[in-house]
């Protein structure tokens, strides 16, 4: 009779545990998430198979000798900062409290901007084309939420919350959006560049993050030149808004004040039809950016412009996805013990192997710190990754089964 | 190693040690520990309002169909009632919240009446369906009846300009869920992996994560929440929404019919392209039984079972259910501006249940 030998059993792809954990001081960063790889699962016969088939009906069951399961596994780590911004709410820069392992209640730092948004986000839905721009917006919000995650995109630290412009110009169009009677893009006013900190108007500056956020949203796509989907579709949105923008007189180099009013009269009248070909021709800059022939329109310094951007999105992504190889936290064995299975052949001679509950407990006496306390948290509520183990050891069994397996079943001329 | 059921070991001051282990079976339900321990009050509000909001429908609902209202978890009022709590805190709740979560369940029931007009299903949370009760004329006039009924809950949660706007979401909701319905029976699956993929996570947003959203935003609404906080909470509850579905679709290749109500296997029967069932497709390959028999080049065999095997074998069934913990992963990452308080915990625990529990 051969020795009894492991079977190797196909291992499940590497399975997230958890976000934003605190990290061990020697990984390097502060925060990462974790998961689960198993570096190896087999499982082998403990004893030799004794069992003679049995006939039930038009079926023959064997019992199967006792049964070891034993894994190798790593829990990885690979940096997840915590949100910096609030993405899922205003877009504004979070309290510290919000952005630590735990969050506690911090009140809003400016919660007259919240309303007075709310009461713009209810004045918009009066109108047909309001309503669409609203629409529009939700239908790419996740998008826009992807462009915050800091483990995915630089465009946080990079535009949205460098020098300060942002914040800034968010407090002015509060001031004159709330009373109605101020300009919302003062050509008197400036504010600091997200890159050079020169302080440029209110439509430079929303002309920079129109483009600073189309640029980037396309380099969220893990296609490196994308021409459909939804990155793509939410940069057309972004453009197709700036463009609309444009038909108030309004673009980069030169400024037709509005007032509150004007920006809802303007809304209202507008068809929200923008020209498909303004929308392409901006697509195909931003989709080849180094090549000379698709920047009619557009002049020397904007060219330069998005070429730094594209050159600043990728170079960032990269950075992001360079840091996000993964640390092998902690490392070491399972093992769990199965009894009571059983191989079942049906008349037609396919086999099915019956698998009782076991537990593979993994050797965790090495792991220590926070982290460890939340991968063990994580892995002993997860059911479901149990009964994956569970049946990817039912299906390599059924397989040596249906081979004949002379460690699982006993050799009927013995 | 550990032999199972021997129990950790025991140290020599007699504590057990931490211990890690895959398990297998049954956990804690926290839907059912936080209508208990946290809003038992809650659930006697919303008991006593949805016997008033059926009683217009008396001489129309049968026993069974009232029984539809009794069955359930009822997760997406509970997620309603949390993300109230959420930023109201531990005090009673305006009536409009229990009215807004009856209203939810009223417009859940009305999808889940006509999915099974569309899907032919026979059973619905262990009573008879609908349509097989009454076929499928009738039934999906009482599925009409709930949708109609909901809206107008909704409209009587309004005491504020601002609560009008729940009710344009409503509306937006019922119609993204139309679209949804639609656009899943309206796949090929000729298409290529990609756009079967985008296809996927655009059908489960509007069949089932909308509602989720939708929930925990009339939550933080209806009890004069931030608009901030309102959006947020939304995208933890679509995110929840769309773990949950992914997870629906793993169980409908595991599970036996008495644990999910309908037959294993009754998306590869409809050829329902599931995320499972699209990665398996993609591994598979062309030329593969699975393949051949979605893509209608090969008739459909008496016995599914061998293809759901196929499915379950495949890595791409696992790397859906990883797609899952992602999903229910980044849902608590929206929670964290809220304040730690026993709703959001409950929160956080639904979310991770979702992907956690096992057959």
């Amino acid at each position: 009779m051969t020795a009894p030998g492991p079977l190797s059993v196909p291992t499940p792809p590497d399975l997230p545990l958890a976000r934003t954990v605190e990290m061990p001081e020697h990984v390097g960063y502060p925060s990462g998430a974790l998961s689960l790889r198993f570096a190896e699962l087999t499982v082998e016969a403990e004893e030799p198979p004794s069992a003679v088939p049995v006939s039930d009906g038009d079926r023959t069951i064997v019992a199967l000798p006792p049964l070891v399961v034993r894994a190798r596994y790593a829990i990885d780590a690979r940096p997840d900062p915590v949100a910096t911004v609030d993405a899922g709410g205003d877009l504004s820069v979070l309290p510290d409290q919000a952005t630590a392992p735990r969050s506690a209640d911090e009140p809003d730092a400016h919660p007259e901007w919240l309303e007075n948004a709310r009461n713009q986000h209810m004045e918009l839905a009066q109108t047909s084309n309001g309503r669409s721009l609203l629409s529009t917006y939700d239908q790419h919000k996740d998008v826009y939420a992807e462009l915050f995650d800091q483990s995915q995109s630089t465009f946080t630290d990079d535009i949205w919350t460098a020098n300060g412009g942002t914040a800034q110009m968010a407090a002015d169009t509060h001031e004159a959006v709330g009373t109605g009677e101020g300009v919302i893009n003062d050509s008197a006013k400036t504010y600091p560049d997200p890159y050079s900190g020169d302080l440029n108007s209110y439509n430079v500056n929303a002309f920079v993050r129109q483009n600073a956020v189309a640029v980037y949203t396309l380099a969220l796509d893990p296609e490196d030149n994308p021409t459909q989907g939804k990155y793509y579709d939410a940069v057309q949105a972004v453009y197709g808004f700036a463009i609309a923008v444009n038909d108030t007189r309004n673009d980069k180099t030169s400024t037709t004040p509005m007032t509150r009013d004007d920006v809802y009269q303007a809304v209202a009248d507008h068809s929200g039809e923008v020209s498909a070909e303004a929308v392409r021709s901006r697509m195909a800059a931003l989709l080849n950016p180094f090549s000379d022939d698709v920047w009619e329109g557009w002049d020397d310094d904007e060219r330069d412009l998005i070429r730094e951007f594209h050159r600043r999105a990728r170079a960032g992504r990269e950075a992001l996805r360079a840091a996000a190889v993964p640390t092998a936290l902690f490392e070491g064995a399972g093992s769990g013990r199965v009894a009571g299975a059983s191989a079942v052949t049906d008349a037609s001679g396919a086999v099915r192997v019956e698998l009782p509950h076991f537990e593979v407990v993994l050797d965790d006496t090495a792991w220590t710190g926070a982290a460890a306390g939340v991968a063990r948290d994580r892995l002993n509520a997860a059911g479901f990754l149990a009964d994956l183990v569970r049946d990817a050891v039912a299906e390599r069994l059924r397989a040596a089964v249906a081979e004949g397996d002379p460690t699982l079943l006993a050799d009927p001329g013995r | 190693m550990t032999a199972a059921g021997a129990g950790p070991p025991v140290t020599a001051a007699g504590e057990a040690p931490p211990v890690t282990a895959l398990r297998p079976g049954p956990r804690t339900d926290p839907v059912a520990e936080a209508w208990r321990t946290l809003l038992p009050a809650d659930l006697d509000r919303y008991h006593a309002l949805l016997d008033e909001a059926l009683a217009p429908q008396r001489d129309y609902l049968t026993d069974a169909e009232r029984a539809l209202y009794q069955g359930g978890k009822k997760l997406r009022p509970l997620l309603l009632a949390l993300s109230a709590h959420l930023v109201h805190g531990p005090g009673e709740l305006p009536d409009k919240v229990a009215r807004g979560a009856v209203s939810l369940e009223m417009l859940h029931v009305a999808t889940l009446i006509h999915d099974d007009v569309v899907d032919e299903s026979a059973v619905r949370r262990g009573v008879p369906s609908v349509n097989s009760a009454r076929g499928p004329g009738q039934a999906i006039i009482v599925g009409d009846m709930q949708f109609v009924q909901a809206v107008r809950g909704f409209v009587e949660c309004i005491d504020t300009e601002r609560d009008l706007g729940l009710v344009k979401s409503v509306l937006d909701v019922a119609y993204r869920i139309c679209c949804g319905e639609l656009d899943e029976l309206r796949v090929d699956p000729s298409w290529s992996t990609e756009v079967l993929l985008e296809r996927y996570w655009r059908t489960i947003d509007r069949k089932t994560a909308v509602l989720f959203a939708l929930a925990c935003e009339s939550g933080v609404a209806l009890v004069d929440g931030r608009t901030r906080d309102v959006r947020r909470i939304g995208y933890y509850g679509r995110r929840v929404g769309r773990a949950f579905q992914v997870m629906d679709d793993l169980f409908d290749l595991t599970q036996d019919e008495s644990a999910s109500g309908k037959p294993r296997g009754v998306d590869l029967a409809r050829r329902r392209l599931s995320l499972p069932i699209v990665y398996a497709m993609e591994e598979l390959g062309d030329g593969h039984r699975l393949s051949r028999f979605l893509r209608g080049g090969a008739p459909a065999p008496d016995d599914l079972t061998p293809l759901v095997d196929d499915v379950r074998a495949t890595a791409g069934f696992a790397r859906a259910y990883a797609d899952a913990r992602t999903q229910a992963l980044d849902a608590l990452e929206y929670l964290r501006p809220f304040p730690r308080n026993p709703y959001r915990d409950a929160l956080e625990r639904i979310a991770l249940h979702v992907v956690d529990r096992g057959r």
